[in-house]
């Protein structure tokens, strides 16, 4: 996958994020670093930036020395301190002052959790440095940000992304009109893996990339199900919707609060009266919540869109 | 004394039913010696009178039944305690014998080790005819045992017979019952006669006189309710005592009658009354997530009014069509899917490790993109996906 292909494998790499970059440079020349936290949206170089940390400070087997986590992945605090205590104890084969632990998507973490973390953060001070990623830091509890550095990654300007995709087309030997390159853009909302991921499945399909192409994947990828199925609502179509909604659903194996999600986006592009569409908002919220109280995510969203048909 | 065995028939032509089956059972009990193959099985659905005939024929020409039933031990060793010595002994008080192994379905794989076995050994020594009765003949079990005897078949009784049954027990009782109420139960109990008879058995004890609205009562007390009928209270009525009531007697989950419910909505109501009846459901539901999450169970009382009566207040007027009510088709639908779902997790599992995300990010954000990307092949060689994983992605 091009994502992992084209991923920059040193600070002079990167794309955009230049103060971070040089500050964070710089802790690795000095071969001192406290422990930092990534904070900013998707797809704009933070696990980038860790993995190339990594690599400069400690060379060719710097995956000896760099412990990987995912916080949404690793269920519970407790495995992770058990896979943060297994790596910290066993000494490198490397002589470096410190080892490395990565914890992506912190936020997904609940505050007890992180409390924990800041326990396990503390105890292990000594011999492992800890990188925090998240999106958002205001879900992350204050303690462990007064522990860390904090640096605010922001989504990539427009020139970034249209560099990356000019290199790679240029490696990949493809064409690609200047209108798609602004529209990949323009959909990646400065994401540079989901820009990648548009670009190569445009590649899949074509060497010459046309704008209509770029739209193509787009769309594909995102399905216009959750549209169709709420325009038979409004025609009082009910069990058409409900037929539709479940195929949906199975097909690209959706929870009930990723529907809800895009049915609410999908509610204020509707072309009905505005307060119609402020009645299905709150309805909206309203079986979202009893989504979350409830048990079976089925019978809320059949609820929502028979109140959408009436 | 349950009416079932005190008003079991006392010779073969009170028993109700196709004649030719019970003629053929009644010609083997007593001419059995003519017979190459040494045993009959009768195998028929419940309350057909399979044990009673052989009981009406034993009476009729003074024979001795000897029985093993489902409540004795059936293996080998029990089996041939209990017959092994009197198989061709006479016997003492009586003009002959017959052996009755009783509802033979019941033999268990395990516990009852080698009891087909010692059966099939019996048939050739036995002196005497023996008859096997059973509600499931074609059990893979009983291969051994369908060869080597006659077989006969009895069909479930029409309401019109088990009236006649009831009928008569109405005046050896000396019952005042009319003829539609005994009607009513013989519909409502199609095929059973002895469900039947317990059922007519079951008003009388409480009540002296019978109208037909104490059937409906009845059944609700004394009988496993079908879904059907609990669905058809509630689409057609607004009866909340008796939908709450019956709800209980319903032998499937509060959680099962719910998607028969959720599944039926839409061939009863609509409208706005559709959308009332997912209301109440909606509500339902978040009881019982409630009661899931804090173990409370006194919630049930709220989801299972909210999901019947609920329901059933939801419609505008009392529905008179006839309605046909389908199964849940969601769970199955929903399990299927979940299979592929399994796969597209295991994927994503695979990205979260190469492409340094979480496989839920990956589910979410990189796949949709990948079933284009797989297109070209090549470009996921580094993905190291098995075949069945890349067909998962083209599916």
């Amino acid at each position: 996958m091009w994502t992992e292909k084209y991923r920059p494998k040193t600070f002079s790499e990167i794309k955009g994020q230049e103060q971070i970059v040089s500050r964070v440079k710089a802790f690795v020349e000095k071969n001192e670093m406290p422990h930092l936290m990534f904070t900013g949206p998707a797809g704009v170089g933070k696990t980038t930036l860790s993995l190339i940390v990594a690599r400069e400070l400690f060379g060719e087997d710097w995956e000896h020395s760099f412990l990987e986590l995912n916080a949404s992945d690793e269920r519970g605090i407790d495995v992770i301190r058990v896979k943060v205590k297994d790596f910290a104890r066993t000494k490198s084969i490397r002589d470096t002052p410190f080892k490395i632990i990565y914890l992506d998507e912190c936020d997904s973490l609940t505050k007890e959790a992180q409390q924990a973390l800041r326990r396990t953060m503390e105890n292990y001070s000594r011999t492992c440095r800890f990188i925090l990623s998240c999106n958002y830091s205001s879900k992350i509890i204050d303690p462990i940000q007064s522990r860390c550095t904090v640096f605010r990654f922001k989504p990539l300007e427009k020139e970034n992304i249209l560099e990356i995709i000019g290199t790679i087309c240029e490696k990949e030997g493809l064409k690609i009109e200047e209108e798609a390159v602004y529209s990949i853009f323009e959909l990646s909302n400065g994401d540079a893996r989901k820009a990648e991921n548009i670009l190569q499945g445009c590649a899949a399909i074509t060497d010459v990339i046309t704008n209509q192409v770029v739209y193509g994947i787009v769309s594909a990828a995102e399905p216009a199900e959750i549209k169709l199925i709420l325009n038979m609502c409004v025609k009082g179509n009910f069990i058409k919707a409900r037929d539709l909604l479940l195929d949906t659903m199975s097909k690209h194996g959706l929870s009930g609060l990723d529907i809800i999600k895009q049915i609410q986006r999908e509610v204020l592009s509707l072309e009905i009266d505005a307060n119609k569409k402020m009645d299905m908002i709150e309805r909206c919220g309203e079986i979202e919540f009893r989504m979350v109280e409830g048990s079976d995510e089925f019978v809320q969203l059949e609820s929502l869109i028979a109140g959408f048909s009436k | 004394m349950i009416w079932a065995d005190k008003h079991s028939p006392q010779k073969l032509n009170e028993v109700v039913g196709d004649k030719p089956p019970l003629l053929k059972l009644q010609d083997f009990i007593l001419n059995y010696q003519r017979f190459r193959k040494k045993a009959m099985i009768i195998h028929g659905p419940t309350g057909t009178g399979k044990t009673s005939s052989i009981y009406a024929i034993a009476k009729e020409n003074n024979l001795e039944v000897i029985e093993v039933n489902s409540s004795d031990v059936r293996n080998k060793k029990g089996i041939l305690e209990t017959f092994g010595d009197s198989l061709d002994q006479m016997s003492l008080f009586k003009k002959g014998k017959i052996f009755l192994f009783d509802d033979i379905d019941g033999l268990s794989g395990t516990k009852d080790r080698g009891g087909i076995q010692a059966i099939v050994s019996l048939l050739q020594k036995s002196a005497h005819p023996i008859v096997l009765t059973s509600n499931d003949l074609w059990n893979k079990k009983f291969s051994s045992l369908r060869s080597k005897a006659e077989i006969v078949e009895f069909k479930p009784l029409s309401h019109l017979e088990i009236q006649r049954v009831l009928e008569k027990i109405c005046s050896e009782e000396d019952l005042e019952i009319t003829k539609d109420v005994l009607k009513a139960i013989s519909i409502k109990n199609e095929g059973d006669a002895r469900a039947a008879i317990t059922d007519l058995q079951s008003i009388t004890i409480e009540l002296n006189k019978i109208s037909k609205e104490d059937i409906e009562n009845l059944g609700y007390r004394e009988r496993i309710e079908s879904i059907f009928n609990l669905l058809q209270i509630i689409f057609k009525t607004k009866d909340i005592y008796a939908i709450n009531q019956m709800t209980d007697s319903v032998n499937l989950s509060l959680d099962e009658i719910m998607l028969w419910i959720e599944e039926n909505i839409t061939n009863e109501y609509t409208g706005e009354e559709i959308f009332n009846a997912f209301e109440k459901l909606s509500k339902a539901d978040v009881f019982r997530g409630r009661i899931r999450r804090n173990r409370h169970w006194r919630f049930l009382v709220y989801q299972k009014l909210l999901m019947g009566s609920g329901v059933a207040v939801s419609k505008k007027e009392k529905k008179r069509n006839f309605s046909k009510y389908s199964r849940p088709q969601r769970i199955l639908k929903l399990w299927r899917s979940k299979m592929r779902y399994a796969k597209r997790k295991e994927i994503s599992e695979k990205l979260a490790e190469q492409l340094h995300i979480s496989s839920k990010k990956a589910l979410r954000e990189v796949i949709p993109y990948l079933k284009k990307i797989a297109k070209n092949k090549k470009y996921v060689e580094d993905l190291y996906l098995d075949e069945d994983q890349f067909n998962i992605l083209s599916y």
